[in-house]
């Protein structure tokens, strides 16, 4: 599905080096890494989402249903962006328009599209991920916790029935309980919608109950990759073992 | 549905408790109002009058003098007739002068004292002291308000698309900005003024050019932060358009300096006016402004009545825009005590 080659981005200092790895239908691909390792810069980009000027693509593809995405019009990238791949963000705090409703931000991204509000598919997410659906759509965001604005936030991205999750650190914002929660709610919601999800997270035990098949990332480079499993047990590099002994912590 | 979002209501009931800001908007706002009834209620037609038997309302109506009984095919001069001849009763408005007209049936030379006649005197040209200070206040406050309706408007696009676009854009403009800002403002309105002609909108477009710089300053960095919050990024990720990021998303969000300068940029419009009426730059003489009057006021210091009319009523507009001002800040400040209870 999701075919990132040799891609290298930033400017003037390349921030990733020659990343590749492949999401592959129905599975849950994880990014794992510290913070700066480039992550989260290589999910923008497989969205074409890329912050300017310092953003530019230096190398590489990225092949959306074997289509490159670097190649495609504004209007083509607005279509594929929510309808074929949508994205959780880290901080649900603040990745909710603090202006509007739920109900007017769910229908915002039906409008664009000039199709008509599909409330009950709102008012359905809202109850899949677990929200009482009557009061989240008249409240506005700061009325809600953390947890549920990242629930209100996986509907969201959900409502269009996109073929991709990208998932940017989804629950580092969020405390244990309700992260273990969000975990499993993707994981069903995974299941149920069968699409694939590419799970960002610094977090190696984590990603470890939720991915199959994984890279490892530091400074921009891909240092390990391959099934999940066989990281945790047996790494290869020096900073996949470093990740582990730090495990204990947690 | 709720008009207006929680935050917005409890902002209007912070600014209506506020009583020294509610009241002083209140009283700029009902006599802006009356101010601009001035054409019928502060001129020389009666309101209402009758003439052989019939009901007519001249300060309404177009009644040319042989209608009402004179010789002339044009409109009735109302300043010369003797009303009390020509109607069987009349009406007069409360202030029954024109601005514009002199009033010279007293004896000596204008500028009069106030008498019962003309209540705060007439000034050098023997025209009515308070005609002309409530038409100017008019003239005065339009000028502001639409100066500051421009001003906004071009505030919000040009700093909106510097924050919002970035990049070699914004700093291409921002040096513009720059440039622009520094040209010398009173040059420029002498110059055009010289050459196209004083009018009311030549000089509210001159004024609305270069008094939008300092909000284009605020909306750019409001733009530029905003931008960079996640729930934009979130818009951007459903596929939302520019346009509805720009203007649903953004602008919304980044409102807050902008109502808070509005009433400071009504006050620095009311004294831009002033001030260049005062050296002659302003609105063509015969026009009834505040300026012209102070200008008046000090070329005849041995007729107070003129200065000190001009002044105390400069005094308390430009007082009572600033309450209005300040209980609009206070009431948007988030750091205001009084939300938080």
């Amino acid at each position: 599905m999701l075919v990132v080659k040799n891609l290298s981005i930033g400017a003037p200092m390349p921030l990733t080096h020659k990343v590749s790895f492949e999401v592959k239908e129905n599975e849950i691909y994880a990014l794992i890494g510290e913070s700066g390792s480039g992550k989260s810069i290589t999910a923008m980009a497989t969205m074409a989402m890329l912050p300017m000027p310092n953003g530019q693509i230096l190398e590489g593809e990225v092949f959306w249903k074997s289509e490159d995405i670097f190649k495609k019009s504004p209007a083509e990238l607005r279509k594929l962006r929510g309808q074929e791949i949508a994205v959780i963000f880290q901080e649900p705090g603040n990745a909710l328009d603090p202006l509007m409703t739920i109900e007017k931000q769910m229908a915002c991204v039906y409008e664009y599209r000039k199709q008509k509000v599909d409330r009950e598919r709102c008012i359905e997410l809202l109850k899949r991920v677990g929200l009482p659906e009557n009061r989240i759509l008249k409240s506005y965001p700061h009325e809600l916790s953390g947890g549920m604005k990242q629930r209100v936030m996986i509907a969201m991205a959900l409502l269009l029935k996109p073929k991709l999750l990208i998932a940017d650190e989804p629950t580092t914002a969020l405390d244990v309980t309700i992260q273990f929660q969000i975990i499993e709610l993707i994981k069903e919601l995974q299941a149920e919608m069968s699409m694939s999800v590419l799970f960002i997270s610094h977090n190696l035990s984590l990603v470890s109950q939720v991915a199959e098949r994984g890279a490892v990332m530091r400074d921009g480079l891909v240092v390990e990759e391959g099934i999940i499993k066989d990281i945790v047990l047996h790494p290869q590099h020096s900073y996949t073992k470093e990740l582990l002994s730090n495990l204990i912590e947690f | 549905m709720r008009f207006f979002s929680q935050i917005t209501q409890q902002r209007i009931t912070t600014f209506v408790k506020n009583k020294k800001a509610y009241y002083a908007f209140l009283f700029l706002l009902i006599t802006y109002v009356f101010s601009l009834t001035t054409p019928w209620t502060a001129n020389h037609h009666p309101l209402v009058a009758s003439y052989n038997g019939s009901i007519v309302f001249p300060a309404f109506t177009f009644y040319t003098d042989q209608e009402l009984g004179g010789r002339y095919a044009t409109e009735v001069n109302y300043f010369n007739i003797n009303k009390n001849q020509r109607f069987d009763w009349f009406i007069d408005p409360l202030i029954p002068y024109n601005p514009l007209e002199s009033d010279l049936s007293q004896n000596g030379q204008p500028p009069f004292p106030p008498s019962a006649k003309h209540i705060l005197g007439t000034d050098a040209a023997g025209r009515d002291v308070l005609s002309r200070l409530i038409h100017g206040y008019r003239i005065c406050m339009s000028f502001a308000l639409l100066i500051t309706f421009i001003t906004t408007i071009l505030g919000i696009v040009i700093g909106g698309v510097q924050g919002y676009f970035g990049g070699k854009l914004d700093l291409f403009m921002q040096r513009i900005v720059e440039i622009w800002s520094s040209l010398p403002l009173l040059y420029v309105v002498i110059l055009i003024g010289a050459i196209y002609g004083r009018s009311f909108f030549m000089l509210v477009m001159i004024m609305s050019l270069f008094n939008w710089i300092a909000l284009s300053y605020y909306m750019r960095g409001e733009f530029l932060q905003i931008k960079s919050l996640t729930f934009v990024k979130a818009a951007k990720s459903f596929g939302l358009s520019r346009r509805h990021i720009f203007f649903k998303e953004i602008l919304p969000n980044s409102l807050t300096p902008v109502i808070t300068i509005l009433p400071f940029s009504v006050i620095a419009g009311i004294g831009s006016l002033t001030a260049l009426d005062f050296l002659g730059f302003g609105l063509q003489p015969p026009t009834p402004s505040w300026g012209e009057l102070l200008s008046q006021g000090l070329a005849h210091l041995y007729a107070p009545w003129i200065s000190i009319t001009s002044v105390v009523a400069l005094f308390i507009t430009l007082l009572l825009a600033s309450f209005v001002g300040e209980g609009v800040r206070e009431a948007f400040d988030p750091k205001s005590k009084k939300l938080v209870k």
